[in-house]
């Protein structure tokens, strides 16, 4: 029997529409939360989703892609591949799975309220399969790292870490509320599935997965490729989004896109940026995190905002000039405040890895080298407590990322520099003028306080490095040390030789 | 791990207290500090009983010896653009609680004092836009069989395949298609179009599905 054709039949359930009698349509489409604007509701008619599927089409397809993401994870499950990955590696996989695996699951409200309140019918259905999509890759995530967690109690993060105030996550979730949880439906449309999810997750997911694979992870390259492709048909709801809107008010559209890059951009350079160039192991990285991103974002994506007539962010120069200088500035904050993490933060700072930094990013060794040298020489010392923070970096009350990690030491165009604004008797401390102009047009939406103010505000009950700590919930078993136990610094002495014999010494202590 | 070098000094630690307290002894006063050229601003508790060359102290402790090489050079307190007197009361040198403070070397050549070497430009240069599309397909033994199947379905473009391993990207200029009739006498007469979705991961360029072809493009004409 010859099945119809699905553009014969799809427009009688994609498109169905209700006109309310007993209701107004305010009441039903709060403005609040749909965010219609400028746009005549008319012309919500027009919304008409590029990559099309049917529900049945959408049950196989995903019950395939389960079959092969599941199967592959089955056969793997009583082989040793785990056991030989390299300790840098499993950190990016930690990584991952703390800093995604819940927001995967906050991307389901998300998907909902355009589901709900999404102003086409057809909007509406496409995000429902969305939301089907998020509750498979919560699932994906936390079973893939459940079975881990016996293996390596920093696993247990998975779960974990968004249920803690550990500064990373208090990052991670200004910027999922800046781009799931506020905005109204129209905003959302434009901020998860437009700008990040066909932008910045491509990254991770697609990127990231090349690295994984090369790093023998056959289990994560798969799993994170495979929830990608879901992210590749529901990103598709911003595109149509994105038209209307660009019809009736071309500067919101660029406003929200501006400040949603902005803030994926500063969280990727501290969650992409060093698995890649520090974490994954010299000989996997396919590419650096600087040529990933010129491959995804700075040709793939503003190919993709231009064709929509939009502009490159206000910024852009300085997003440029910051592929230099942040993931840098972050690795290193990440292994100097190792025990604030949930993973073995790793130095990559061996001669050889170092050397490819340098030929990656020529002005590596200028900028942050001489800091590293420092660390070496601690180390090889055995001075391990001159190694280790005694205080906080301050944070960014926009990015809550730390200060100075926007610019560079020895930098004169971007310094490690504080933006401050004095706002209702608070002095607010920004890590950019372009993260302080985001916080003052947003200001009323911003809820996360930085660890920072909490600390000096009493929160934290013992405001000392042991009880910060403990507040972020970092136990002995799971807070971060160094990956290779030190054994790098030996690269650092005249005489390697002599040299392993005190690092040993010192991954003691 | 380390113990603050003021343990016991922050349990009220707000600003304000800080700033007013002269009674109950010495009081904890938090700024937003910077030395030299470290890496990072960091979260400094002075105290109210320190002069400004124990505050310089105080600041150094946290990077000097830690991430930067101690150079032996007595330190200089900059507030607000200017150099403060060592020996002026912290509570008397003008600088506000929560506020930025800058603490340096004091360079014997003051042409070195600051910003170290010079720096050259930036390398990342903004790569012009190519406007490619295409799939990303992911690992998977369907991807040479797509391939060819789109070469069948665009004899006049000049596809551009990047391997990358997990995902192969497939790309041309302008606009590429695959119908469903090659797809399926490449991967089999059972194969239909909305396969595909499971080993793309990502694509460049518009797309648009009907059962019997999808298709990547970019309008040239922008805002259309």
């Amino acid at each position: 029997m010859a099945k119809l054709k699905r553009e014969q039949w799809f427009d009688l359930t994609r498109d169905v529409d209700w006109e309310f009698t007993h209701v107004d349509h305010e009441a039903v489409y709060p403005e609040w939360i749909s965010g219609t604007g400028k746009i005549p509701l008319d012309d919500w008619k027009q919304w008409k989703e590029p990559y099309v599927t049917s529900y049945p089409e959408y049950v196989a397809t995903q019950a395939e892609k389960d079959a092969g993401a599941y199967s592959v994870k089955a056969a793997l499950e009583r082989s040793s591949v785990f056991d030989t990955l390299d300790e840098g590696w499993k950190s990016a996989a930690k990584m991952h799975f703390g800093g995604i695996a819940l927001i995967e699951f906050i991307a389901v409200p998300a998907e909902l309220k355009m589901a709900r309140f999404g102003l086409a019918p057809s909007w509406r259905n496409t995000a429902v399969y969305g939301a089907l999509d998020e509750i498979r890759h919560t699932q994906l995530n936390m079973w893939f790292a459940h079975e881990l967690v016996e293996k390596d109690p920093q696993f247990d993060w998975t779960q974990k870490a968004y249920h803690t105030n550990e500064w990373g996550i208090i990052a991670a979730r200004a910027v999922f509320d800046g781009l799931m949880m506020n905005p109204n439906a129209v905003d959302t449309a434009i901020q998860l599935p437009f700008t990040f999810e066909t932008g910045f997750t491509n990254l991770q997911f697609v990127g990231l997965a090349s690295d994984a694979l090369a790093s023998g992870d056959i289990n994560f390259a798969n799993m994170i490729s495979s929830i990608q492709t879901d992210e590749a048909r529901h990103a598709q709801q911003g595109g149509p989004t994105l038209e209307i809107l660009m019809e009736h008010d071309p500067k919101r559209a660029q406003w929200v896109i501006d400040k949603t890059f902005w803030a994926a951009a500063r969280l990727f350079s501290v969650l992409t940026g060093p698995a890649m160039d520090y974490y994954t192991p010299l000989e996997h990285r396919k590419q650096s995190y600087k040529e990933f991103m010129e491959e995804w974002i700075v040709d793939q994506f503003v190919s993709s905002i231009e064709s929509y007539g939009l502009k490159k962010p206000w910024y852009w120069q300085e997003f440029l000039d910051g592929l230099e200088l942040w993931h840098h500035s972050l690795a290193l904050g990440l292994w100097f405040w190792r025990p604030t993490v949930w993973w073995m933060p790793k130095a990559g700072m061996r001669t050889e890895e170092r050397e490819w930094l340098r030929e990656k990013y020529p002005r590596f060794d200028q900028e942050f080298g001489f800091i590293w040298d420092q660390i070496a020489e601690n180390i090889n010392n055995g001075d391990m407590e001159q190694t280790l923070p005694a205080t906080l970096p301050w944070l960014c009350d926009l990015t809550h990322l730390p200060i100075g990690t926007c610019g560079a030491p020895n930098n004169p165009k971007y310094p490690i520099k504080s933006y401050p604004l004095t706002y209702g008797g608070k002095t607010y401390h920004f890590d950019s003028k372009v993260s302080r102009q985001i916080w003052w047009e947003d200001r009323d939406l911003l809820h996360q306080n930085s660890v920072i103010h909490r600390l000096l505000g009493g929160e934290i009950a013992q405001p000392d490095v042991p009880g910060i700590l403990a507040w972020m919930g970092l136990t002995p078993e799971v807070m971060g040390d160094d990956a290779e136990g030190y054994a790098w610094a030996a690269d650092y002495l005249p005489n390697g030789d002599a040299a392993r014999v005190t690092a040993a010494a010192a991954g003691g202590g | 791990m380390s113990d603050t070098a003021t343990d016991d000094a922050t349990a009220e630690g707000s600003a304000d207290e800080a700033a007013a307290a002269a009674d109950p002894g010495p009081q904890p006063f938090p700024v937003n500090a910077h030395f030299g050229n470290d890496f990072v601003t960091q979260l400094v508790l002075g105290m109210t009983d320190m002069n400004i060359d124990q505050f310089a102290e105080a600041v150094a402790a946290h990077s000097v010896g830690k991430r930067l090489r101690d150079l032996g050079l007595p330190k200089k307190v900059i507030y607000e653009g200017k150099v403060l007197d060592g020996a002026t009361m912290l509570v008397e040198s003008g600088i506000v609680p929560l506020t930025n403070v800058y603490v340096d070397w004091v360079y014997p050549d003051a042409d070195v004092s600051d910003g170290g070497p010079t720096a050259e430009s930036m390398t990342v240069s903004d790569i012009g836009q190519r406007r490619l599309v295409g799939p990303v397909l992911r690992m998977s033994d369907d991807i040479g069989p797509v391939l060819a199947a789109i070469e069948d379905d665009n004899p006049d473009a000049d596809i551009d395949v990047v391997d990358q391993g997990a995902y192969v990207r497939i790309q041309t200029t302008g606009r590429l298609r695959l119908t469903r009739e090659s797809a399926q006498r490449r991967l089999g007469q059972r194969f239909e179009l909305r396969q595909l979705e499971a080993s793309m991961s990502a694509f460049s360029g518009r797309i648009h599905t009907s059962t019997d072809e999808i298709v990547w493009e970019y309008d040239e004409e922008a805002g259309s």
